[in-house]
Order: structure tokens, then C-alpha cells, then sequence
């Protein structure tokens, strides 16, 4: 494709993209890589205190994770960002490399790779644009349906308005352009409360176990589950039970830290210290009377 | 020493205990696997951490049991109910279900046990037989080749797995980035290590129970169906047919038994992948292609006899380079590794681990007689499992996920581990996100940077010891480059090449 560099097309090409971001609605998924993207950065960057064996495993992970999660963040604008992107990769590879070669005649692969991206984004921006779409963007197959390699991704956002009602469906991936396929695994989601919920109940299981130890903590949180999907009574307290039963048997049979809360100290008497109680009992109902 | 190996092996296998831990394995797989929604990776997850007090070999041997017995345990629900406990049993609902509806749920289920028995034993054996070359191949694989051969898997999953190539990849990387939390592998560097609970890295089975125990649980609580709505009725006389009618199609079973190894032995390609493979080539086969779907026995029996099938070929570039073919040897790599078990040439060293894999062989071997027997003589009480509401599954298997990983090491960042990476997985399947891939990186992060590290001090850290034969005189590292580099960009090249044809 021919390029045109007037002011009104260079307008345009500005604009374009800044009408997606502006269109475009938020999803779990751009959260899920911006989560990749700041632990790459944070690591890569962490990676620099390590001893030089220790960070260039540390360092191309991380340094990977970042730049893939941003081309993916930003696959709707990637003609104009990707070669921006491209350059800046390539200049940092370029200062890196000539640093280590005048240092200790190290960083050649480096120096040349750098050289070579920026001699591509500078010569052929539009194409490295357009390649680093197709990267990013459009699925390929080897194996399962032919017809996968020709449809569009279908996880290209539409920067569309879409308003709240038609959020939740169009959060959930296509199921259509999904099914035929072989060599993944895909599922719908009827009711979107049940997993949050879930992982809710889970952070509130985590942060009882933090502070009352597992053992009790185990049963509360089967009870809260039971609560949540209004089983009735007698298989909750049966559910319930034999939660109690798992969480025993490991505590009896594994390992018994478990009884303990990590944040508190705190180990609340397990069954059988209060079954030894019982013993008791009778001095208890004494007191109870007398003080009664 | 091979021979005495082998004799080892059948001398370990038939001991009691052992053989009551594959009994266990068996039987739990097939519960795991007949339970909707539930399945083997998610099966092994669990029980990963209770095989800690077991000694190596039977704590394989119970997670190999699990492994083959699940994937037979799928197709119950996929018969019955018409919703697969398994993904790798999505094919035998095609005509599984239609034959239940006519009343031979009893046939489709012993046809089920059938070929997956036959199947698994036809492709055990043949991994048996072939392992000496396996053994030669292996021992044979240096340390720059074995660190591109995890590369080679990496991008072999991105690859097969259908989606965005960038998002295949970055799930390896980040994957990879999980493990170089904690102490550095040769060097003995910290790394990341901001609380002392961080000292030994993130654990990799709170990682695998994050992603497969609490994300499928998290995607299950979403939603409904799954339970067997009425009664079916599975009558015994239909037992016989079955067995017949799988044992009059030895062909069938024999080729898709071998689509399923080969298939199986392409890492992130598994059991999903060849039960469709196998169903496609049994009716394009077929005389009678159109009676497919609707009952046709031949459809059940290429399905089931290839997921079996995959068991065998997933093995292969598990325990040879510690490449995981599907999850659930990703989870068997897991085991492995937390028993203190290098995937690779010790696994296949007479006088490391060669015992050991061979007792690993066999017990799937008897594993599968397990399942014949269990399968048919259970078949009229199997539905049994169709019936068991999730709401009462999502509790017990969050609360045995908690309850494994803490008690594995009383670390609380393993608690905080299982909520953030089920979390993780959950939207990452949910996004296309390949989580094989991201399990795969997790579980070879070590074996990959300890190899780069040796391979890099072998050429006092020229990287071109992966691609100059002539200076380093490794000619297979040179091939393993240009594969990486054919897979990764091939489809690209093809595609332009297409698009400038057609233009």
C-alpha cells in the first residue's frame, strides 16, 4: 500500500486510533494484560540487581511477557504503534548492545538485532505494522478446521458503543466461531455471579484459614457455599460434615499446622481435645447451678 | 541392563501396595472422569499433594491410574447425558448419545471400556517395544538441544492451539517468568524474593491446582446443566454386544489407537485433538458415512480407542525431554518433579530411573485390564455419577485444593498461589488464552534456564552455540533452530506466499 503523507491524511491516521481507544470498552481481558504487563516490566527491571548469570533467564521472560502483553493491549492501533514500538525496542537493543561491546566485547547479537529492527521499522513501517497485526491478531492453525485460519479473530474488540445490557454478552467469547473448533477448549457462562462468588468465597476461605487455621475454617466455608446455592438443610449440614471430615483427616493424618492461623497464632481446640472436654462436663453443670 | 531394568520394573509393579495404588488411581480416574466438568488434569491436581508421603514409584503409578482411568471415565457422561466429562470425549457424544436414546446405553458403554482397553494396551505395548530406541534417542540429546527442545514444545503448543499466535506465546513466557521467582538454578541467586516466603519460588503444584482445580471450579459455578435430568435405563444384555462389536472392528481400533499416540505425542495437540481426528477418519473411511450421529458404534469405538491412545504418545515428550503433550502430563511432569524426578535421560539411565519408567509403562498396561473389567462389570451402575449435582463438587474440590497445598509446605503465598493463578486461568481459557502453554512454561522454567545456563557456559555464553555447527560441532541444535524458527514463522511465510500467488 502505497502511502499518503499529507496533513489531512496524517489527521486521519491520528485520529482513527484515538476514536477506538475512545470507543473501546474495558474488559477483563485488557486487565488480565495489564496484570502481565507490570509484572513484566516490574520484573525486568528487578532483574537488573541480580547477578549477570542469575538475570538474562529473568530478563528475556519478563522483557517477553511485557512486549507481547502491550502488542496485545494495543492490537486495534498497532499499524500506527507497532512500529513505534518496534523502534524503541530496537534503539534499546542497539544502546544495550554498543554498551556491553565497548564494555567487554560482548553484545554483538544484541548490537546486530537491534540494528536490523530498526533498519525494518524505519524502511518498511507499514508493513512491520501490518505483519505485527497479523501476529498479534488473526488466529492460525495447524491442526482441526481449515476454516480457522481464514475467519478474523473474534477477541478484536468492536469499537463500537455497546451499552450495559449487551455487556455481559459480549464480554463472553463467540461460541460460534469457537465450537468447531478441535484443539481448544472453550465453555459459555449462564450465570456470571457463580464464579465470582466462588472467587470471593475462596479469598474469604484463604483469609479465615490466615487467621483461624483450616481445620475451621474448612467447614464455614462450605456452610457459606451451601448458604449461596440454597441447598437444603440436611445435605448442608451433610456437605458441611464431611468438609469437616476432609480438613480432620488432614490435620490428623498429614499435616496438624494446618490447625493454626498464620496472621493470629491462633489454634482453636480440635475435635478431640474437645471431646476430652466432656469429661468435664459434669463439673461444668455444677458450676452452672451454683452460679445459676 | 535394559532387560534387567524391565524385569525390575514387572518385579516392583506386582507387589501388593502398588498394585492397590493403581487399583485406587484406576478408580478414582474413572469417578473423576465420569463426573461432568471434572476431568484428568484437574483429577491429578488434586491428588498431586497427597501423593507426598508415597514413595516415587507409587505415587506415579496412583497418577498414571488416575490419568487412564479419566479418560475412559469420560465417556460415561458423554454417553449418558450427552455432555462430556472430558473434553477428549466430545467426539463419542456424537453417536455415544444417540445410542443411549435408543436404549443401548449398555452397548455404547461396554464398547467404551472395550476399545479404551484395547486401545491403551495396544499402545502401551508399542511404547514398550520401541523404548530401547527411545533410550538410544534420548541419551543421545545434549544440553543446548534439550533447552531448543523445550523451545520446540513451547512453540509447537502455540502453534496447535487455535488462537492468536501472540497469545500463545506470551502464555509460555509468562509461564516461564513464574519460576525464576526464588532461588537461581546452578548460580543459587535469589531472585524476586521480597518476603522469605518467596525463598523457594512459587510453587509449581499451588500453580496447577490454581489452574486447573480452582479456574474449572470457577467456570463450572457458572454453569448450569450437567446432571442427568431423568432416569436411563442401561441394560446389562447389551454388555455382550458391546464387546463384540468392538473386537469385529479391529481396525478401527488399531488406527485410531495409533492416531491417538501420534497425535498424542505432538505437544498441545492431546486427547481433544485425536478423538476428533480418529472420528473424522472413521467416517471418511466409512461405507456408510451418513448413519454417523446417529448411532453408529464405529463413531464410539474410534473415539474412545483414540483418547486412550493418547496416553501412550503424551509419555513420549513428557518423560523424555519433560514436554508435556496435554495438562495432565503437565501434571505428571508436576509429580515427577515433586518427587525429586528429572524428566529426561536419567528417566531412561539403567542405572537412574529406567525402572521406574518401565514400572510407570506397565502399571498403565494393567491399568487399562482395570478398566475392562471395571467397565463392564460397572456398567449398569454408572449413571450413578451423572447424577451428582456440581453444587455439591465445587465446595469439596475447592476445599481439597486448599487443604492439599497448604499442607504441602504451610506456606501461605501457596493459598494466596491458588486463588491468583485460579483466577489467572480462569479468564485466560475463558480469552483463549492457551493455559497448556502457560503450564508448560510453569513446569519447564527450571529445566529450560538450567540448560540455557550450561549451554551458555559450554560456549562461554555465545548464543551461537545454537546455531554455528561448524565452531560448536552441534549439528542438531542447528535443526532444532531452523524447526523453531519454520513453526514460529511458517504460517506467516505461507501466508504471504499465498496472498502473493493469489494477487
Amino acid at each position: 500500500m502505497e502511502q499518503d503523507d499529507t496533513v489531512g491524511s496524517v489527521a486521519d491516521r491520528v485520529r482513527n486510533p484515538l476514536e477506538t481507544v475512545l470507543g473501546e470498552r474495558p474488559t477483563m481481558e485488557h486487565v488480565l494484560l495489564l496484570l502481565f504487563l507490570v509484572v513484566g516490566v516490574y520484573m525486568y527491571q528487578g532483574a537488573s540487581e541480580f547477578a549477570p548469570d542469575a538475570q538474562t533467564f529473568p530478563r528475556l521472560m519478563a522483557g517477553g511477557t511485557a512486549v507481547l502483553a502491550f502488542l496485545l493491549l494495543a492490537r486495534n492501533y498497532l499499524t500506527v504503534v507497532g512500529p513505534l514500538v518496534g523502534a524503541g525496542l530496537g534503539a534499546y537493543l542497539v544502546y544495550d548492545g554498543a554498551t556491553a561491546f565497548l564494555a567487554d566485547d560482548g553484545g554483538l547479537a544484541s548490537l546486530v538485532a537491534g540494528g536490523v529492527l530498526l533498519v525494518v521499522v524505519i524502511g518498511f513501517r507499514e508493513r512491520f505494522g501490518e505483519a505485527l497485526e497479523s501476529f498479534v491478531a488473526e488466529p492460525m492453525q495447524v491442526m482441526g478446521d481449515a476454516d480457522a485460519t481464514e475467519t478474523p479473530d473474534e477477541d478484536v474488540e468492536e469499537p463500537a458503543t455497546v451499552d450495559a445490557d449487551e455487556a455481559t454478552a459480549a464480554d463472553a467469547p463467540s461460541s460460534d466461531a469457537e465450537s468447531d473448533s478441535a484443539g481448544m477448549y472453550t465453555y459459555e457462562i449462564d450465570d456470571p455471579k457463580g464464579p465470582v462468588v466462588t472467587g470471593v468465597l475462596c479469598i474469604g476461605y484463604m483469609l479465615l484459614t490466615f487467621t483461624i487455621g483450616m481445620l475451621y475454617a474448612t467447614p464455614i466455608f462450605v456452610a457459606a457455599w451451601a448458604l449461596w446455592a440454597r441447598m437444603d438443610v440436611l445435605r448442608a449440614v451433610a456437605l458441611t460434615v464431611l468438609g469437616f471430615a476432609s480438613a480432620y483427616l488432614f490435620y490428623a493424618l498429614i499435616q496438624d499446622d494446618i490447625a493454626e492461623g498464620w496472621l493470629t497464632g491462633w489454634e482453636l481446640p480440635a475435635p478431640d481435645d474437645l471431646l476430652g472436654l466432656w469429661i468435664h462436663a459434669g463439673d461444668l453443670l455444677q458450676w452452672g447451678v451454683v452460679l445459676a | 541392563m535394559t532387560v534387567e531394568s524391565f524385569v525390575g520394573a514387572v518385579e516392583a509393579l506386582l507387589t501388593l501396595e502398588t498394585m492397590l495404588w493403581l487399583l485406587a488411581g484406576v478408580l478414582i480416574g474413572i469417578v473423576v472422569g465420569g463426573l461432568p466438568g471434572l476431568g484428568p488434569p484437574l483429577g491429578m491436581a488434586i491428588i498431586l499433594p497427597l501423593t507426598l508421603p508415597l514413595d516415587p514409584a507409587n505415587a506415579i503409578i496412583l497418577l498414571v491410574g488416575v490419568y487412564s482411568g479419566s479418560m475412559y471415565g469420560g465417556s460415561i457422561a458423554a454417553i449418558l447425558i450427552n455432555t462430556p466429562g472430558v473434553s477428549s470425549s466430545a467426539a463419542t457424544m456424537f453417536d455415544g448419545y444417540p445410542m443411549s436414546q435408543q436404549g443401548r446405553a449398555a452397548t455404547a458403554l461396554a464398547i467404551s471400556a472395550t476399545a479404551s482397553a484395547l486401545a491403551g494396551l495396544l499402545t502401551i505395548t508399542v511404547l514398550i517395544l520401541f523404548s530401547p530406541a527411545l533410550i538410544e534417542m534420548v541419551l543421545a540429546v545434549g544440553t543446548p538441544e534439550r533447552f531448543l527442545v523445550a523451545i520446540l514444545g513451547l512453540a509447537m503448543i502455540t502453534v496447535v492451539t487455535r488462537g492468536s499466535f501472540a497469545k500463545g506465546i506470551l502464555a509460555g513466557v509468562a509461564g516461564l517468568l513464574v519460576t525464576t521467582v526464588g532461588i537461581a538454578p546452578m548460580s543459587l541467586d535469589q531472585r524476586y524474593s521480597e518476603t522469605m516466603y518467596l525463598y523457594d519460588g512459587i510453587d509449581f503444584v499451588a500453580v496447577l491446582i490454581g489452574l486447573f482445580a480452582i479456574a474449572e471450579m470457577m467456570k463450572l459455578a457458572g454453569q448450569e446443566g450437567g446432571i442427568a435430568k431423568g432416569e436411563v435405563t442401561i441394560d446389562r444384555a447389551g454388555i455382550t454386544e458391546g464387546i463384540t462389536s468392538t473386537i469385529n472392528h479391529p481396525i478401527t481400533v488399531f488406527k485410531s489407537a495409533n492416531i491417538g499416540m501420534i497425535v498424542g505425542a505432538i505437544p498441545g495437540a492431546g486427547a481433544t485433538v485425536s478423538n476428533f481426528v480418529a472420528y473424522s477418519e472413521a467416517v471418511r473411511s466409512s461405507s456408510d458415512p451418513d448413519s454417523f450421529g446417529s448411532g453408529n458404534e464405529i463413531g464410539v469405538i474410534a473415539s474412545e480407542a483414540s483418547n486412550n491412545g493418547t496416553v501412550a504418545g503424551s509419555l513420549v515428550p513428557a518423560i523424555s525431554f519433560g514436554i508435556p503433550g496435554s495438562s495432565s502430563t503437565a501434571v505428571l511432569i508436576g509429580g515427577l518433579l515433586m518427587h525429586d524426578l528429572r524428566p529426561g535421560p536419567s528417566m531412561f539411565d539403567p542405572s537412574g530411573e529406567l525402572t521406574l519408567t518401565y514400572t510407570m509403562l506397565l502399571a498403565l498396561l494393567v491399568g487399562n485390564v482395570v478398566i475392562l473389567l471395571f467397565g463392564l462389570s460397572m456398567v449398569t451402575r454408572l449413571g450413578y455419577l451423572t447424577k451428582i449435582d456440581t453444587d455439591y463438587i465445587i465446595p469439596m474440590v475447592v476445599v481439597l485444593s486448599f487443604l492439599g497445598t497448604y499442607a504441602l509446605r504451610i506456606n501461605p503465598i501457596d493459598i494466596l498461589t491458588v486463588i491468583v493463578f485460579g483466577v489467572i486461568g480462569f479468564y485466560m481459557v475463558r480469552y483463549n488464552y492457551s493455559v497448556i502453554a502457560f503450564v508448560l512454561g510453569v513446569v519447564l522454567g527450571d529445566i529450560a534456564e538450567e540448560n540455557l545456563y550450561t549451554a551458555l557456559q559450554l560456549s562461554d555464553g555465545s548464543y551461537m552455540i545454537f546455531i554455528n555447527p561448524f565452531e560448536y560441532g552441534r549439528w542438531l541444535s542447528l535443526i532444532l533452530s531452523i524447526l523453531i524458527v519454520a513453526l514460529v514463522f511458517g504460517p506467516f511465510v505461507k501466508r504471504w506466499w499465498e496472498n502473493r500467488q493469489s494477487a
